[in-house]
């Protein structure tokens, strides 16, 4: 932007007073607020990571992926960030052939997926009351089931639900549903006047009726992530502090207690991005992102840069091909992406 | 500062227009040129409406890709960068309006200031003078701290600030005037010249 502009008194500002001494006196003033201005509020690789979000939103072609595969490189091929840069209509140099489509094919998955779940429920009425259900989904699908309930659940690829079988225990009908979740779900939650809850590694989340995402792994160190799309829900640590989320809002729970400072907005599109083939990280560790891009893709994805697994990233891509996403991750994060027989490396440049 | 004033160079050609031509063509090129420009001032200006640099990014992003959707109705005689401030202003107020009345819905309703000091922290130039600056300018009437915030912090004209608060330049000249009398006022009577 332009500095000079910034420090000298700006020209029909001096017209408008009378005497040079005031003149001189709002000058000075103009000056001496150089010392109030605000740092720059964020880092370049946030800016780097909006852009890739604005970028994938506008390209042409967004999301069109089998009408232009985006570049990748050669293992020999140096110059990836520049040809990832580069919109596609500009026509970047196709470096490899198309991947193979084991990935394009996500849409299709769901069928699969309410399968799967009506056996689950199947089991679950025939089985014995109160036992554990448990029901995981392989890596690169995502599946949908439908609880005792009513409720719906989609599961996104490496998750793993469990729930009391009918949502009965042993003695009879419990005052609350309990699921326990590892890694990733959408939840729709019907209303039954008992409340619903979902357990993760370091948390509760305790509703009435509503729809949320949740996610949490173990191995992750990111904690507990929660965000609301219609209703209220309550988010508890294992000290049974918590917060009350309502509909297009997020909090992470790391570690320890929740205030209500940690409530961050999102909108409600946001929410759970997977389930439409879309891709979100906000703000989490490069190494954790990429777990998440392996089991969302069943893709194996190596990063050959260790100092950086602990980066901070935000990402978000409304709808995501595994190979736009780390092609705009190496360049937004300066490293190379290669593909490799047996699957995807980051490295440093 | 004094090597900022030993380079000084004259101002550049404006490079709007022509950003606005291309992205009329639909170039990308020039949404990530404008994007490069604008990203910073747009965030901070966004930071210092919404009080949080999470939802400031945001509505920036929101902002550009709703640029980009009306690209070809803009209008090359007026500013682009006016547009994005604009639009991000919009967004924050309504972003803004949304959680008052979410907070009227549940507790009893409190106005919430539509100015948020930042963090002393924040400030790139740490002492009392900016912190007071800040104070200063947080107690100014709103429109006067805002069209002097996007004069002096954000570079933008007096033209570019009348199109993102929707006034008339002249008015603009007014509240940064009248704004730039208060602070000075306020400078002389609790900075005397031994302190600066």
């Amino acid at each position: 932007m332009s500095d000079a502009r910034n420090r000298a008194l700006p020209e029909p500002v001096g017209d408008e007073v009378a005497s040079d001494a005031e003149r001189t006196a709002l000058a000075e003033v103009w000056g001496r607020l150089e010392a109030a201005r605000p740092a720059p509020a964020v880092a370049t690789d946030e800016r780097a990571a909006m852009w890739a979000a604005i970028a994938a939103a506008t390209r042409p072609q967004a999301g069109d992926v089998a009408a232009s595969p985006p570049a990748v490189a050669d293992p020999d091929a140096t110059d990836v960030a520049g040809a990832a840069a580069r919109p596609p209509h500009r026509a970047a140099p196709r470096l490899s052939p198309p991947m193979p489509p084991a990935w394009a094919r996500r849409g299709r998955r769901t069928a699969v997926g309410v399968m799967a779940a009506a056996i689950a429920v199947l089991l679950g009425v025939v089985g014995r009351p109160g036992a554990w259900e448990e029901v995981t989904v392989p890596r690169g699908r995502q599946e949908e089931l439908q609880l005792p309930d009513g409720s719906r659940v989609a599961l996104e690829g490496g998750s793993t639900l469990r729930f009391r079988r009918g949502f009965r225990g042993w003695f009879g009908r419990p005052a609350e549903r309990l699921t326990e979740l590892e890694g990733t779900g959408y939840f729709a939650v019907t209303r039954d006047g008992r409340p619903f809850t979902v357990r993760t590694y370091n948390a509760s989340v305790r509703v009435l009726g509503t729809a949320f995402n949740v996610q949490a792994r173990r191995g992750d160190t990111t904690g507990t992530t929660v965000a609301v799309a219609e209703g209220r829900v309550e988010l508890l640590g294992t000290t049974r502090s918590g917060v009350t989320l309502g509909a297009g809002q997020r909090a992470v729970l790391a570690h320890g207690a929740l205030g209500p400072g940690d409530v961050e907005a999102l909108p409600v599109d946001r929410v759970a991005p997977w389930r439409t083939g879309g891709f979100v990280a906000i703000d989490e560790p490069l190494a954790v992102v990429l777990g998440s891009l392996e089991r969302h893709f069943a893709a194996v994805i190596t990063l050959e840069a260790p100092d950086r697994a602990d980066r901070r990233v935000t990402l978000y891509f409304p709808s995501a091909a595994l190979e736009r996403v780390l092609t705009d991750l190496a360049t937004m994060q300066e490293l190379v992406l290669e593909r490799r027989r047996d699957g995807y490396v980051l490295r440093s440049q | 500062m004094l090597k900022d004033m030993m380079t000084e160079q004259p101002p550049a050609l404006d490079p709007y227009p022509e950003w606005t031509r291309r992205l009329q063509a639909s170039d990308h090129g020039a949404l990530e040129a404008v994007f490069a420009d604008a990203h910073d001032a747009l965030v901070a200006y966004a930071r210092r409406l919404l009080g949080d640099v999470a939802q400031a990014r945001d509505v920036v992003q929101i902002a550009f890709i709703r640029l980009w959707d009306h690209r070809t109705s803009l209008d090359p005689e007026r500013s682009v960068r006016a547009w994005l401030f604009r639009t991000v202003r919009n967004l924050a107020l309504t972003r803004i309006r949304d959680e008052r009345n979410q907070a009227q819905s549940l507790e009893a309703w409190e106005e919430a200031p539509l100015w948020r000091a930042p963090e002393p922290e924040a400030l790139l130039e740490e002492g009392e003078l900016g912190r007071a600056l800040q104070g200063w300018l947080a107690e100014l009437p709103d429109r006067q701290r805002e069209a002097i915030v996007l004069s002096r912090f954000e570079g933008l004209s007096h033209e570019e600030i009348a199109a993102v608060m929707e006034i008339a330049p002249r008015t603009v000249n007014n509240h940064i005037v009248r704004g730039l009398q208060a602070l000075r006022a306020r400078f002389d009577a609790n900075w005397t010249q031994e302190q600066a």
